[in-house]
């Protein structure tokens, strides 16, 4: 009884330990996210060439539903993403379009950033995608934090070989995330900081996405303001809603 | 049967003299025979690299979707398609085929592709592809295996067993998206081909795609492509307007197009080094008839008819001009027969070889066009350049000719 | 030296049967030498001019790196100073600015990949012959910025007609997404794939707007007066250029694939000149040589008088001479007529080929050119040859005794 208790509690030891990292990663989605929220946001986009800023508006409905409005500059003012799922549909108020992204568009830059349109579409699978566990720990700005490896699922179509994120142990939200390539190259890494309280939680207000390929470039979202579990329609979802900007 | 011995014994009276013109004819024969196969070899190169390594000898699809190759466009029923082929006898071996447009991406990059689903055992009897993967392995069978061009695989930046996301439009019009793992990278004869062209197994392409158990094409070949538009044509009847049966002419017209046309740029080829030999042979066989000046007059005075003379002259230039070309289509053959094993490695145009989906080693190609062009027109025109010295010997006045010096 | 020149000349006509066939081999050599290659280097030439001008340009003007790898990014500031530079370029014929990029059009439900241009279209028309090969419609004007000219196989494949709205979406210079709407006024058909496959025609100004590329432009493509001096003109412009920190590619570094295929075929055509010429020498060769042996009895009496065996071979020389050089002058005239007939009125294949050519982007033609340089080359060659062809024969007149000359029939 006593000699088979030991590989039983090593057994159930990381047992505990896969399930505690899918639990933070999990508990740090959803802190993030919520069942729905509405915020806005700067975007910064930075490149040796020129640098510019875009002021957006968006609404999430858990994971699996967002739309993204931008408010400025005039040019773009107007423009409008909407997802659906894994799909992706953008307005465009110049024109009075409405165009699904296709396929071939999915690794193209959404609105000029670092992120690609397959980052908003992927966003809500990270859970589903990847197998997790806790690497070590680390501090990041200061605050102690789990490293925790992801490493894709054998069959989940994500293009990254490993995926290592750190999340803070006092609040659960993340501190940084870094994508590595099947070779373990970093090609790109995401900082948050400027932690801060909106809508009655505190999370992280910038996050800026560095292109580790490309000297000297990077995205850098940062909240203006963020309300969470605010009721929103699912009409707010629909072509009726994206091509609503016409009349206004 | 006298005029024949007669004209073969007249060529050996001035044994230099035929040797001479017996050595252009065939110099010429060789050379341009050699050039002939070597450059027939590429075109045919260029086609049976197509047909042999992808397109086969005949594709089905849903009509109009050569045209346009949307997914919606599919095969509902392949298994009524497969019944037809099976009990088709010219049918040799088929294979069923998922293809569409689609983006494949590494953590690095990405590239639009066409993604083409197979049955790697089925595909393995019907393609060579297999024999151009240069790293890795094969299809195995295994589901979200890839296979790739190296030159692909080195934009995405992949190794073998690498991860590679396919995304391409599913048949229900959402995004439809699956991992692939290399298995393997080809490097086939042409760039564009290695650039653009995946390979996966049709059951992870069909749930990708959402297509379920339908196909996008029926790739076979047959067992007389000579008889191809022949086997269409029943094929046609039996499948019925729903579907398009297009033979590799038609996928590939413009290769076709080029094959005609180089054809008939070789038989002016052949003609000029012709008309370049006749000036030998006029010469030849003028001086030749004007020596026997005395000769023909004592044949003419014994009684030989005009026409008889004519034939015999000519029939001495024809044997000049076949064997001739005999002899240097030998020899030809003597340098056609190694190079059509090793092959004419033209690393230094690689490049462009390349691009126009040749290979850069050429291995010349031995057509019934090359023998006829060889073996009739140089002849022909060695008669050609008889008829001159011929009439001049059919002209000569009996007395006359006697008398002559 | 006088008297053998005389000599020489008489004998070449008392046989003037064999003399006139011989020169008329040497006749036919030159001239089919001379024209085979001026239809090689014809076609060549068309071919390159057909489409530098239908599309690529004689020479490019990029930023440095845009060829390896194109984004808007590498691309640079048209100004007056450029302007004026390139205009001081003596062979530079016209010069148009041009912006290309990657967008997605689409067309109520269907979107697709595009190419976009932005040319200036006055400009465009002095460098390409893109203008013309609208099959539907008309080109773009200034008067109507949000016009666009389309592929036709991209207006087919969108499902569209002349005169529909089409959307264009694109990243800008700055990556924001611009969007603009266009009304479709043409469909070209250029035999280029791609092109008919994928792009998007539209006024500078306007791709400027859309992409954020006020005052700028991916390239410029300029048109040469000469295909053939391009190298001196090239390196000329680069110099010129420097100031501004630009690239200057020819057509063979835009298109590395074309100039490499055509020297290929080059290296083919080189060997049917050469197995021409082959031929000929045999022929040459063979008509010395039997002129030599039936003056063998004449050669044994010369000889036995007191001619030197010396003077001798070098009257026969000289009769040789003479027969090339007749040959070779009515070769080089015939050819000239014949190169500057087909420059003047080139030969079209038939019907069928030239329209499925022609869709694929070639001209199924036969065109000539009149390069010095494959006169003179191909002349040298057949001369060289039929003296090299020559030996033979009188090393047999070097062997030659007086006695057994008169005695051998």
């Amino acid at each position: 009884m006593k000699r088979r208790s030991i590989p039983l509690l090593l057994f159930s030891f990381s047992l505990l330990n896969a399930q505690s990292a899918y639990e933070i990663v999990k508990r740090s989605e959803d802190l993030v996210r919520g069942e729905s929220s509405r915020g806005s946001f700067r975007m910064t986009v930075v490149t040796p060439e020129y640098s510019r800023t875009i002021i957006m508006d968006s609404w999430w409905k858990g994971t699996d539903k967002a739309l993204i409005e931008i408010k400025s500059p005039p040019r773009e003012a107007g423009n409008k993403t909407l997802k659906v799922g894994n799909e992706l549909w953008m307005y465009l108020r110049n024109t009075e379009t409405t165009i699904k992204v296709p396929p071939s568009m999915m690794m193209q830059s959404w609105n000029g950033s670092d992120f690609t349109n397959d980052d908003l579409v992927r966003e809500s699978s990270m859970a589903d995608d990847y197998t997790m566990e806790i690497a070590g720990e680390d501090t990041v700005g200061g605050a102690p934090t789990w490293i925790i490896d992801l490493s894709p699922r054998p069959t989940a179509p994500v293009v990254w070989g490993r995926i290592r994120h750190w999340v803070r142990k006092s609040d659960y939200l993340p501190a940084r995330t870094e994508y590595f390539d099947e070779k373990g190259t970093l090609v790109r890494t995401m900082l948050y900081s400027d932690f801060r309280r909106f809508g009655g939680r505190v999370l992280p207000g910038k996050w800026r996405m560095l292109d580790n390929l490309e000297e000297g470039e990077y995205t850098e979202l940062e909240y203006l303001s963020l309300d969470f579990d605010v009721n929103i329609s699912d009409r707010m979802f629909s072509f009726r809603e994206l091509e609503r900007g016409r009349r206004q | 049967m006298i005029l024949l011995s007669l004209a073969w014994r007249n060529l050996w009276r001035n044994t230099r003299r035929s040797v001479i013109v017996l050595t252009s004819v065939a110099i010429g024969v060789v050379a341009t025979v050699t050039l002939d196969t070597l450059s027939r070899g590429m075109v045919f190169q260029m086609l049976n690299n197509q047909v042999g390594s992808h397109v086969t000898h005949m594709q089905i699809h849903r009509a109009g979707f050569h045209k346009n190759p949307v997914i919606q466009s599919t095969i509902a029923d392949p298994e009524q398609i497969e019944n037809v082929l099976r009990s088709d006898p010219d049918i040799v071996q088929y294979s069923r085929r998922v293809v569409t447009f689609g983006l494949l991406s590494s953590a690095t990059n990405s590239s639009g592709v066409s993604i083409v689903g197979i049955d790697p055992e089925r595909e393995r009897s019907l393609t060579t592809i297999r024999s151009y993967i240069v790293e890795g392995s094969y299809l195995t069978g295994a589901p979200r295996e890839i296979v790739l061009g190296k030159a692909l695989a080195e934009k995405l930046e992949v190794g073998l067993g690498d991860r590679v996301v396919a995304m391409a439009s599913a048949k229900d019009g959402t995004m439809g998206s699956e991992l692939f793992r290399v298995a393997g990278l080809f490097e086939t004869f042409s760039s564009e081909f290695d650039k653009t062209s995946i390979y996966v197994p049709r059951s992870s392409a069909q749930t990708m795609l959402a297509l379920g158990s339908e196909v996008s094409e029926f790739a076979m070949l047959v067992t007389d492509p000579d008889r191809l538009t022949e086997i269409a044509e029943r094929l046609r009847g039996r499948l019925g307007e729903e579907y398009e049966v297009l033979p590799y002419m038609d996928l590939l017209p413009f290769l076709v197009l080029q094959i005609e046309l180089y054809d008939q740029s070789m038989v002016i080829f052949y003609v000029i080094v012709g008309i370049a030999l006749i000036f030998g042979i006029i010469n030849t066989m003028l001086m030749s008839v004007f020596e026997r000046i005395k000769e023909f007059g004592v044949l003419k005075a014994v009684g030989m008819k005009n026409g008889r003379i004519l034939i015999m002259v000519l029939t001495e230039a024809l044997f000049l001009g076949m064997l001739g070309t005999v002899v240097g289509f030998l020899v030809g053959y003597l340098v056609y027969l190694p190079l059509s094993t090793s092959g004419l490695d033209l690393s230094a145009f690689s490049g462009s070889l390349r691009s126009f989906g040749v290979g850069a080693i050429i291995y010349p190609v031995l057509t019934a066009g090359v023998i006829t062009n060889a073996l009739i027109i140089i002849p022909l025109m060695a008669v050609a350049g008889a008829v001159y010295p011929a009439v001049r010997a059919m002209r000569l006045e009996p007395v006359h000719a006697i008398r002559y010096v | 030296m006088r008297l053998l020149l005389t000599l020489a000349w008489r004998n070449v006509w008392r046989n003037k049967r064999r003399s006139i066939i011989t020169i008329l081999a040497v006749t036919f050599a030159v001239m089919l030498s001379i024209v085979m290659r001026g239809i090689q280097l014809g076609t060549y030439e068309v071919n390159i001019r057909h489409v530098v001008e239908l599309f690529t340009g004689y020479i490019q003007l990029q930023a440095p790196g845009y060829q390896e790898s194109p984004s808007l990014r590498k691309s640079f500031r048209l100004g007056p100073e450029l302007q004026d530079a390139l205009a001081e370029e003596d062979e530079v014929l016209a010069s148009a600015p041009r912006i290309v990029g990657d967008g997605l059009v689409s067309f109520r439900d269907n979107s697709q990949g595009a190419i976009l241009f932005g040319v200036d279209p006055s400009a465009e028309r002095s460098v390409s012959t893109l203008p013309d090969k609208v099959s539907a419609g008309f080109f773009l004007s200034e008067k109507n910025p949000y016009d666009v000219v389309v592929g036709h196989t991209l207006l087919e494949n969108l499902g569209c007609a002349l005169g529909d709205d089409l959307v264009v979406l694109a990243q800008g210079y700055d990556g924001s997404l611009g969007n603009l709407k266009f009304r479709i006024v043409g469909a070209m058909k250029t035999g280029i794939l791609d092109l008919d496959r994928s792009a998007v025609l539209m006024p500078l100004a306007t791709a400027q707007e859309l992409l954020l590329m006020e005052g700028r432009a991916t390239m410029i493509v300029v048109r040469l007066e000469n295909l053939r001096r391009i190298d001196q003109v090239r390196e000329s412009l680069a110099a010129r250029l420097d100031p501004f920190g630009l690239a200057v590619l020819s057509w063979g570094e835009v298109m590395p694939d074309l100039r490499e295929g055509i020297e290929l075929d080059n290296v083919s055509g080189m060997l049917m000149l050469a197995i021409l010429i082959l031929v000929v020498a045999f022929g040459i060769t063979n008509t010395v040589l039997m002129s030599v042996t039936e003056r063998f009895r004449e050669f044994g009496i010369v000889l036995s008088v007191g001619m030197q065996t010396r003077t001798l071979v070098g009257l026969v020389v000289l009769e040789i001479a003479f027969i090339v050089a007749i040959g070779t002058t009515a070769g080089n005239a015939l050819a000239y007529g014949i190169n500057s007939y087909l420059a003047a009125n080139p030969i079209s294949f038939g019907s069928e080929f030239e329209q499925m050519y022609a869709e694929y982007g070639f001209l199924p033609r036969i065109e000539s050119i009149i390069l010095l340089s494959s006169f003179v080359n191909n002349t040298l060659a057949i001369l060289g040859v039929s003296l090299l062809a020559s030996l033979y024969p009188l090393t047999k007149i070097l062997r030659l005794e007086p006695l057994k000359g008169i005695r051998y029939t």
